[in-house]
């Protein structure tokens, strides 16, 4: 067997960790892990094979380490932030507090002070030596290593070693490696003797031999000394862990660091066993499958046919002779091992007490497999009270005893008999091994058995002669080697044969068929015997060869005269379907009568000769329907004909012909004429032409017709109907409801009300928000069905997602006394492409249902895992169990119907639209995704919701988060009650909105904020609105600012109509009356992220350093004020006492001299405006684009347009903020330099 | 002695008028000596006693700027109210409003010392 070394980097374990690293490559990255609660600790991640895999963002995560973790926040609610780099790297930043935790680490007197240790450690290592398997000077006795040179890794295995060395007075040089390569290579070029290595330490080396264990070294997870509360809280948690789960360190490491005796080399006792022994003799128990029994040849079959020769050729003694003996029974076969007869036995079990009692040592487990109790019928407190059981299996006898010692035993001599005595309640049950128990109840005479699995594993091993070590040692050193899954994987091959499918059962499974297929088989014994028959006949022809050949010529005369009749015959028969039928020369125009009708008095004679075309075209004069004529006479045109019969063997027209008064559907039906000689000539020559009659099936058809198109008409008309009532009903009740939320809200806001009157109207409230969440349940299921729901794809962070999901589930669940549990676990990305307002809706919904059918003291788990990825996909698992009040079995299949209620009583207690469960099947149906429920009346629901979406390589820039408070909303709408609901909802969320009632007046203060350096972010733009509705005020806006500066929902009732019109005239999204607030900033942040918007990033800035700015100031200590602000920017100002110099001074400077003027509007001789005006109509070129700032003391918006209008670029009031100042001037100066106006 | 205790306690937001001086206390207290002999106190007495209500309103106007850019609360909260009644060009007895900024600008005087 080769095996490839592994990369020095993937054998590091944690000894290793106090190694001084090199340089690292990487800079250690963080990252948010995922979105539970709880509080947020640092781990440094490295990676290191098997024990800590997975060390950068996305990746899967696996190992012992990262597991360890897992369950320690099971105890703490940590939520992890891994920080991804290499192992010095992680250490300094440990050292530097920069991480809370690093793992692994050995305990060193050195290091106690600089990192917190906790009291238990995470795991420990074992420390082995390994020689060159050709080394014959060193041997287990350790007294051979003096004088040898051993390789360690300079790191806590040192110490290690130097003390096993010194306990056994060993003198041996010991060489330190700073990496695992140099070490290993030293070890493959013989430069040392010995290596000290940890685990089973051969890695994967054909000629290293484990020699012995030297010592072993506990290794811990470190904390940061900045965090004493972390270190107290990681000691608590391992105190409970240790008591919680005792085990649960020794089954870690057994799981990932499996102990295995493989790679050391024969023992004195194997070597002696191998010395005497060629041949190896094997018992196998028969009618044991998948494990053993012999075939109908007498050989031997199972897994123990396949499993000692792997044993064999794993060992390398290939030159082993192996034989296999059967037993039917397993005394007898465990007589002849006592005997010596045979070497060893297989399977033996059912306990080592029993084995001992045997005789028999048991070798360590082939397969272990649960045992399955078969019983019949209901399964009661009788059903264990007696047993069937195999005579033959003492295993089987044993495990009876050990696991059920009250219970009667009958023996029976086979293990079918005992399923017989169980079938026939002879016997309460009897047991069937794990492997075997599915595979033999599948035959058809036991199908009246039930399983059920007990917890008891029974291990399957090869039994040896007490006293054997030598032979027992080989087997488990060769079951190790072969591995664990051999066996397991081998016994499914052999499984299939306890099922045997007898023909009887076939028949009993298959009446039917069997009628069928016995008279098929009749049908074939006859043709069968009829050919034999004429076999025989040839022979004699053969005979009289010449007379025969005469005949035969004849007969083929006669055959195809006969085929000529035959064939006229089938014209005429063909024919009689056509009222009458014509054969046509297309190239002559020559028609003649096959076959005439007789009721028809303008037609030709059978058999007369007539031109084509000139006939066909009176008929369609006189016989041819007027709307059908000219269709008609295009049919029979030649040319026509010719084209139309190249392409298809048949052409049709159907028409409505008139013969003597009588109107009827006929139809003239054409089939070109080829003859073989003309096969390739794509031209028809000659056509047979028909007429027939079709009135009635005419009539059918188009009656049938008439009736479908009707019915399409109706149902597309109620369809329209439908949804018009629902978008006409939806706007009808939503605009009171409006008024109704709206008022209601305006009226709580007063603080002289009433107890009572307060509890009524929030009362009201409540009724209200609950009467439109049905109303907009109605519309989502209408946009369903008339397929109008678009499922976005968009980037989104799903940690915010379930952050806002957890908020809202947490405070219903606190209120209502329920637990509730959100985990995340499996690599469940930060960021995903989908679309996020749908996915929590679904969860909302589910979760909801499940806190509305959960009663306290309840608890509600939420649980997000990622199943797969593919490609850039990943399938995510959402599971939602509830302990609430379940369902009943008949319920569960209606669960996702619409007003499906299982209890309709009940729906008066929980308060229900009945459409939820629907809504939320349909949407993720459209995000094809799968959604299941299991539920228990009494215990509980369970959702499980599985769905995909796209990997989303995109971070999000921290600095993307929207405060609300740096957010400025505009709400438009005519109705004043609207706009006053939307502001005090927004106000409450602590964002400042501003309300206009119509669209002039919203695109006057769009104008004032953005020229004082203040724009809106977000215009809630109302739809129907009196002279300038909705649409056209976003087409506005969009003409004069930048998209990236504002953001346009349109609210309206219903918008689906206008949705297009909307989103072309610049709207980015919709949103529904009346407003929330959080539905408003969810939206908003989306549209922001879409859009990369710019909004909160900073602007370009130029340096107002060596600016030259004009100001033109009238009161003295104003322009003080300025200077000083100015010049502490390092511009210079040149202060104008009023407008008139202010505007000489610009005159007669140089062209570009000045950066920006500050303008003072109140001042004597010349305003502010005017000089601005006089300003801007200088016959110069940066007059025209110098930034001109307001600054007075009138924040009145009039006056901010009027600065506006007469060219000024932003409007500062008066006392100024410097900042404020710097920021304008900053921009201004920097977009003009860009050779832009300040206007956009 | 003008001290920034002292304005405090009169009711000046020091904190935003120092702000537009970057701090610099010695400009502060100068502009504040400054703004006590302002002229337009007087204009705006002047023009009120002749009901020139246009220039009333530029004299307070004016002062409302200086007096909101150093922050001197007291005196600038009558100038405001003065100033938007004097916009609207009010046919009102303005005598309460100056006898109270008239109060509060000896105050602040005083403590010029």
């Amino acid at each position: 067997m080769t095996r490839i070394l592994k990369k020095s980097k993937a054998v590091l374990l944690p000894a290793m960790l106090c190694l001084v690293m090199l340089a690292a490559v990487l800079f250690p990255v963080t990252v948010n892990a995922s979105g539970q609660s709880g509080e947020a600790v640092r781990i440094g991640y490295y990676e290191n094979e098997v024990f800590q895999e997975g060390a950068a963002e996305d990746e899967v995560k696996t190992g012992y380490a990262y597991e360890y973790y897992q369950k320690l926040s099971e105890y703490t609610g940590w939520r992890y932030e891994y920080v991804y780099g290499e192992f010095g790297d992680l250490y300094q930043m440990l050292l530097d507090g920069e991480i809370d935790f690093l793992a692994g680490l050995a305990y060193r007197e050195d290091r106690k002070d600089l990192i917190g240790y906790p009291d238990a450690a995470m795991g420990n290592e074992t420390y082995s030596l390994v020689k060159h398997d050709s080394d014959s000077d060193i041997t287990l006795d350790i007294s051979t290593l003096n004088g040898s040179k051993i390789g360690v890794l300079d790191s806590a295995m040192v110490d290690v070693l130097e003390t096993f060395l010194k306990e056994h007075s060993i003198q041996a040089e010991i060489v330190k490696f700073n990496d695992y390569a140099p070490l290993f290579e030293a070890f493959d070029t013989h430069d040392i003797d010995v290596l000290a290595a940890e685990g089973d330490g051969a890695y994967g080396r054909d000629h290293a031999e484990l020699l012995c264990p030297f010592g072993t070294s506990d290794y811990y997870l470190c904390v940061s000394r900045s965090r004493p509360d972390l270190l107290a809280e990681l000691n608590m948690a391992q105190t409970e862990l240790t008591v919680n789960e005792p085990n649960y360190i020794n089954n870690l490491r057994n799981k990932y660091y499996p102990v295995s005796i493989s790679s050391r080399a024969f023992s004195e006792a194997e070597k002696q066993w191998l010395l005497e022994h060629n041949e190896l003799r094997v018992g196998y128990l028969n009618n044991y499958l998948p494990y053993s029994d012999t075939d109908g040849s007498g050989s031997v079959t199972g897994l123990v046919k396949d499993l000692v020769p792997k044993i064999v050729s794993e060992l390398g003694i290939d030159d082993m002779t192996v034989t296999f003996k059967g037993y039917d029974s397993y005394d007898a076969m465990i007589s002849d091992l006592e005997k010596g007869n045979i070497d060893t036995a297989f399977p033996v079990g059912g306990g080592l007490f029993y084995s001992e009692e045997n005789g028999i040592f048991q070798s360590s487990s082939v397969i272990s497999a649960s045992t399955e109790l078969v019983y019949s019928g209901e399964f009661t407190d009788d059903t264990l009270k007696s047993f069937a059981v195999n005579e033959n299996n003492r295993m089987q006898y044993y495990f009876v005893l050990t696991y059920y010692p009250d219970a009667e035993i009958t023996f029976y001599p086979s293990i079918d008999a005992c399923l017989k005595a169980v079938l026939d309640g002879k016997a309460g049950c009897t047991t069937l091994n794990g492997l075997r128990a599915n595979d033999i109840l599948r035959n058809r005479r036991y199908n009246r058995l039930s399983l059920l699995q007990t917890s008891y594993e029974d291990d399957r091993c090869f039994g040896v002669q007490i006293g054997n070590a030598g032979l027992l040692r080989l087997l488990n050193r060769g079951i190790s080697l072969a591995g664990a899954d051999y066996a397991q994987n081998l016994a499914f091959r052999y499984t299939d044969q306890l099922f045997t499918y007898s023909a009887l059962d076939m028949l009993r499974d298959n009446m039917a068929l069997f009628g069928t297929l016995i008279l098929i088989i009749a049908a074939v014994i006859i043709a069968l015997l009829v050919r034999d028959t004429r076999r025989s006949k040839r022979e004699i022809t053969n005979k009289e060869n010449a007379r025969k050949e005469l005949e035969k010529a004849n007969a083929e005369l006669r055959e195809q005269q006969y085929h000529r009749d035959q064939q006229d015959k089938m014209i005429t028969a063909l024919a009689s379907d056509y009222r009458c039928v014509y054969h046509i020369d297309l190239d002559k125009d020559d028609a003649v009568c096959y076959r005439a009708d007789p009721t028809d008095r303008d037609q030709p004679a059978e058999g007369v000769h007539f031109p084509y075309h000139e006939f066909f075209s009176k008929y369609a004069e006189n016989s041819v329907a007027e709307n059908y004529r000219d269709g008609f006479l295009k049919f029979i045109d030649p040319e026509n004909i010719r084209k139309a019969l190249a392409e298809n063997l048949i052409i049709v027209y159907r028409y409505l012909a008139q013969r003597d008064g009588i109107e009827y559907y006929e139809m003239i039906r054409m089939a070109g004429e080829r003859h073989p000689d003309e096969r390739d000539d794509k031209i028809v020559h000659t056509v047979g032409l028909g007429l027939t009659v079709i009135d009635e099936e005419m009539r059918d058809t188009m009656e049938k017709n008439q009736t479908l198109a009707e019915a399409l008409d109706a149902a597309e008309q109620a369809n329209k109907a439908k949804t018009a009532f629902l978008s006409s009903m939806s706007h009808e009740i939503r605009t009171p409801m409006n008024a109704i939320i709206g008022l209601n809200s305006l009226a709580l806001r007063d603080e002289t009300l009433t107890e009572d009157t307060r509890e009524y109207l929030e009362k009201i409230g409540g009724s209200a928000r609950h009467l439109l969440g049905l109303i907009n349940d109605i519309l989502d299921m209408s946009r369903i069905e008339s397929g109008r729901l678009i499922i976005r794809k968009e980037e989104f962070s799903f940690s915010n997602m379930l952050e806002q999901i957890n908020t809202m589930v947490m405070s219903q669940c606190n209120e209502k006394g329920l637990h509730y549990e959100c985990r995340v676990t499996g690599g469940v990305s930060d960021y995903y492409i989908g679309d996020d307002m749908k996915l929590k809706q679904i969860i909302i919904n589910i979760l909801s249902n499940a806190i509305k059918f959960t009663d306290a003291p309840g608890s509600i788990q939420f649980l997000v895992e990622r199943m797969a990825v593919y490609g850039d996909h990943s399938t995510l698992k959402l599971t939602i169990k509830d302990t609430g009040i379940g369902m009943e079995k008949d319920f569960i299949p209606k669960i996702f119907d619409t007003f499906a209620q299982e209890d309709s009583s009940r729906n008066n207690r929980y308060g229900s639209t009945g459409l939820g469960m629907a809504i939320t099947k349909n949407i993720v149906k459209l995000m094809n995704g799968t959604i299941s429920v299991e539920s228990e009346k009494g215990k509980g629901t369970e959702f499980t919701v599985v769905i995909t979406l796209n990997n989303c390589d995109h971070q999000f820039e921290l600095t993307n988060y929207i405060n609300p408070k740096d957010m400025r909303i505009l709400v438009v709408d005519d109705e004043e009650i609207a706009a006053e609901h939307a502001r005090i909802v927004l106000d409450e969320a602590g964002i400042k909105a501003d309300t206009c009632y119509s669209g002039q007046e919203a695109l006057n203060m769009l104008e004032v904020c953005h020229a004082k350096h203040e724009p809106y972010n977000l215009v809630l733009l109302d739809w129907k609105m009196p002279e300038m509705d909705g649409l056209e005020v976003a087409r506005q806006i969009r003409r004069r600012y930048a998209k990236e500066t504002t953001v346009i929902i349109l609210t309206s009732f219903n918008w689906d109509e206008i949705m297009d019109d909307a989103l072309h005239a610049g709207v980015d999204s919709f949103l529904a009356k009346p407003l929330f607030a959080s539905n408003v900033i969810d939206e908003f942040e989306r549209i922001a992220r879409k859009n990369s918007m710019s909004l909160f990033q900073e602007k370009r800035r130029a340096d107002l350093k060596g600016r030259r700015i004009l100001m033109a100031e009238d009161v003295e200590i104003n322009a003080e004020i300025m200077e000083q602000i100015i010049m502490v920017r390092g511009a210079e100002i040149d202060h104008a006492v009023n407008g008139k110099i202010a505007l000489e001074m610009f005159e007669k400077s140089e062209e570009g001299y000045y950066d920006a003027i500050l303008m003072d509007v109140r001042m004597p001789e010349m305003d502010g405006l005017a000089a601005t005006e006089a300003i801007r109509a200088l016959g110069r070129k940066d007059a025209k684009v110098i930034p001109i700032i307001a600054l007075t003391a009138n924040a009145f918006d009039e006056d901010v347009q009027r600065s506006l209008q007469v060219g000024m670029n932003a409007h500062l009031s008066k006392p100024v903020e410097p900042d404020r100042l710097y920021q304008t001037l900053e921009e201004l100066i920097w977009e003009a330099g860009q050779g832009k106006s300040g206007k956009e | 002695m003008l001290t920034i205790d002292a304005l405090k306690q009169f009711g000046a937001d020091t904190d935003d008028g120092l702000s537009r001086c970057m701090g610099n206390e010695t400009f502060y207290f100068k502009l504040i000596g400054k703004v006590v002999d302002d002229k337009n106190f007087k204009a705006l007495e002047d023009a009120v006693a002749a009901k020139d209500l246009a220039a009333a309103f530029d004299a307070a106007h004016s002062l409302k700027g200086v007096l909101g850019n150093l922050a001197l609360t007291p005196v600038y909260e009558p100038v405001y109210e003065i100033t938007e009644l004097l916009r609207a060009r009010s046919d009102i007895d303005y005598s309460p409003y100056l006898k109270a900024i008239s109060e509060k600008r000896a105050e602040l005087a005083g403590l010029i010392g």
